[in-house]
């Protein structure tokens, strides 16, 4: 392996990873980026040409690392928590197998001390970010609609919202009725052509990745401008731990290669991309005799507060058909009414919901748990294409003891130490999704539902990974700072959700983008003096 | 089934036979759907449960117990059973063995659904959702109008 010394050198080509590499690209730094899973071609490794197409939710599309168990995936210990952490590792990583639904967190969001006094305040604000939300959007493709008074104004969507089809014109109405808020949420997704990528023929299963690269993955996006700007993408490349030299400043990882083999990759600036739970995985595995405790972890904080967004499930049965399997499955209708804090509900901080369509057929019959018998065709056509479901997405609180720790027994093929997941809901939680499922069945009444199936914590949903390596001021009480620079190593940066300070109530994936744009700015502007 | 062979992977043909009568006890027919075993899901099950040893004893082990829990409570195979002591073997299976019945249950659901004439009779077009997606209506966006005349609910800081 040609391993040429890089000056930036990023770990993981996901969400962050990728935004990150590119603006450096543009700005003509030289960029390696270290990736342990492979590309996927879109118009091959995607199912859902085949008759088969549902059942790769199962399987090898199957959300959970655990149960998906590619060769990319590492084992992960989930004996301790009641939410699953989910991820796709891969160029694009989780943004290959998302929904897409694309908010922004908001102003508030960033302001939780001094607002409600509870978690911490960001050291930067919406605004120090809004540019690069402008950026990230530009790249992605974001359909939506401007005008939505859930948020400050944004630039305009770069494609109109996703269709609401007979299916969002019934759930608006409910909204309707309450006089509550709801908008078309900004989704990654063209619904017509952008950037030479073709507009979505609403085909629905974008979790099963997306043959027509209409929705916006990384690979698809970023990815392509990023190398033909100079940067280097290496796959199949698993990270084991960050190095240091004898100044105590980070000078390369050691990772396996696609053989299997040890190599070492030099470089002046390391950055981790790796998600909420891949990022403390490979800092804590990165001990020495400086950093015992793992790389950049004086603070004690690298893994705890780890924040996933709880989530409620809320299933509206319609008694005529909704057509519910045209269109993007995340119909991404979006509800802020419960969104800033409201002390009289009983809970600190708020809750959306996201609304998506009716479940396809073996997901109705098996999610949709029904009966097997005499009844079972009555019953599964009582639910087929007539469901309506919400997501309730709660805003997490940091908790010190939700926490990632490298587990004492389990590793990956590599022998690299699994993640072990701790994580208790915490009352606060308990009581903003109560209140979630007791609201969103109002919703659901009043757009003409006839029953109403509640999943008071959905399971298999931990998509998102916040919290980690939180950012903050002072190495007391933080494990970056406003820049995503390490405390403790100066020339070791984080730009995933790890970083997050607060989770807001929505889909993170935005705001990490923005993120890791923002402090891609700072180290190309002050990459001569990093190490100073 | 192995496709290029045609042999089983699974299930000999006695076996084949009361696993049919197993499926189509979970899925029946009614006047509108077939049953489970007249869309060949038995096949389903032989295939893709014969991708892992596995899979394959806790299959051949289920049907197995199924098979002499008939005897032991009836005596009488299971395919000879009246519908409702069939019921009864299978709901006492269901409980006795979750593991099993459950893989039984998903993988017919599997089987049933993934079937193209299922599919249509469903209301589908009875085929994958690429390459030719959807047509789907844009919807009633006026609505939003009151949504916007409500004013700003966001908390600016």
């Amino acid at each position: 392996m040609d391993n040429k010394d890089c000056d930036v050198l990023v770990v993981g080509a996901g969400a962050s990873g990728a935004a990150f590499t590119w603006r450096l690209a543009e700005a003509g730094i030289k960029v390696t980026c270290l990736e342990q899973g492979g590309w996927l071609d879109p118009a091959v490794d995607y199912a859902t040409s085949d008759p088969d197409w549902e059942i790769h939710r199962q399987t090898d599309f199957n959300p959970n690392p655990n149960y998906r168990n590619l060769e990319s995936d590492y084992p992960i210990n989930m004996d301790n928590t009641p939410i699953s952490p989910l991820m796709y590792n891969s160029v694009g990583g989780s943004t290959i197998h998302w929904s897409a639904h694309f908010p922004r967190m908001k102003p508030s969001d960033f302001r939780v001390r001094s607002l409600d006094g509870v978690a911490d305040d960001w050291p930067i604000t919406y605004h120090d970010l809004e540019k690069y939300f402008s950026i990230n959007d530009q790249i992605t493709g974001v359909a939506g609609l401007n005008g939505d008074p859930g948020y400050p104004e944004k630039s305009p969507r770069q494609t109109p919202p996703i269709g609401l089809g007979k299916l969002g014109d019934t759930i608006a109405s409910g909204f309707d009725k309450l006089g509550w808020h709801w908008w078309p949420s900004d989704s990654a997704i063209n619904t017509v052509e952008y950037d030479g990528r073709q507009g979505c023929n609403n085909c629905g299963p974008c979790d099963l990745g997306c043959s027509i690269k209409a929705k916006a993955s990384t690979d698809v996006t970023y990815w392509p401008k990023a190398i033909q700007m100079g940067a280097r993408l290496v796959t199949n490349a698993r990270v084991r731990e960050v190095t240091i030299n004898k100044q105590g400043l980070a000078d390369g990882v050691l990772y396996y290669d696609s053989d299997g083999l040890l190599q070492e990759q030099k470089a002046k600036i390391v950055v981790m991309a790796c998600n909420g739970i891949g990022t403390p995985r490979i800092l804590l595995n990165s001990k020495s005799p400086s950093f015992p405790d793992g790389l950049s972890n004086s603070s004690g904080l690298l893994g705890r507060n780890l924040m996933f967004h709880p989530y409620a499930g809320v299933t509206g049965r319609f008694e005529e058909d909704l057509e519910g399997h045209k269109g993007p499955s995340p119909l991404n209708i979006m509800c802020s009414e419960h969104y800033e804090t409201d002390l009289s509900r009983g809970f600190v901080r708020g809750y959306s919901y996201q609304v998506t369509r009716s479940a396809a057929p073996v997901t109705t019959a098996i999610g949709g748990k029904i009966p097997w018998g005499e009844n079972h065709h009555d019953e599964f056509k009582n639910k087929f294409n007539k469901t309506i479901r919400f997501a309730v997405i709660g805003e997490d609180l940091p908790e010190p003891h939700n926490r990632v720790t490298l587990d004492p027994e389990l590793t990956d093929s590599d022998g690299i130490p699994s993640p072990k997941i701790s994580y208790t809901l915490s009352e606060n939680s308990r009581k903003m999704m109560d209140h979630g499922i007791k609201t969103s069945t109002e919703v659901m009444k009043a757009a003409g539902a006839v029953e109403v199936y509640t999943d008071p914590l959905l399971k298999e949903a931990g998509w998102h990974l916040l919290g980690t390596a939180r950012m903050g001021t002072h190495s007391s009480n933080s494990v970056v700072d406003e820049s995503g620079r390490s405390h403790d190593v100066r020339n070791l940066f984080i730009v995933d959700g790890s970083i997050f300070v607060t989770s807001g109530a929505v889909n993170p994936t935005s705001t990490i983008q923005a993120l890791a744009l923002y402090i891609a700015d700072y180290v190309s502007k002050n990459s001569r003096h990093l190490l100073d | 089934m192995d496709t290029k062979t045609n042999k089983p992977l699974t299930f000999s043909k006695s076996q084949f036979d009361l696993v049919n009568a197993i499926i189509d006890c979970l899925i029946p027919s009614n006047t509108n759907m077939p049953s489970a075993s007249e869309v060949q899901v038995a096949q389903y099950i032989d295939s893709f449960t014969g991708n892992s040893p596995n899979s394959i004893r806790l299959m051949l082990e289920g049907i197995q117990e199924i098979e002499k829990t008939s005897h032991e409570v009836g005596s009488k195979t299971f395919i000879d059973m009246d519908i409702d002591s069939k019921y009864k073997i299978l709901h006492a299976i269901e409980t006795q063995n979750p593991i099993f019945f459950s893989e039984l249950v998903r993988q017919t659901y599997n089987g049933y659904y993934t079937t193209p004439q299922v599919l249509r009779l469903i209301g589908t077009e009875g085929r994958p959702p690429q390459p030719l997606g959807y047509e789907l209506e844009k919807g009633n966006l006026e609505l939003l109008k009151k949504v916007q005349d409500r004013g700003q609910i966001w908390r600016d800081v």
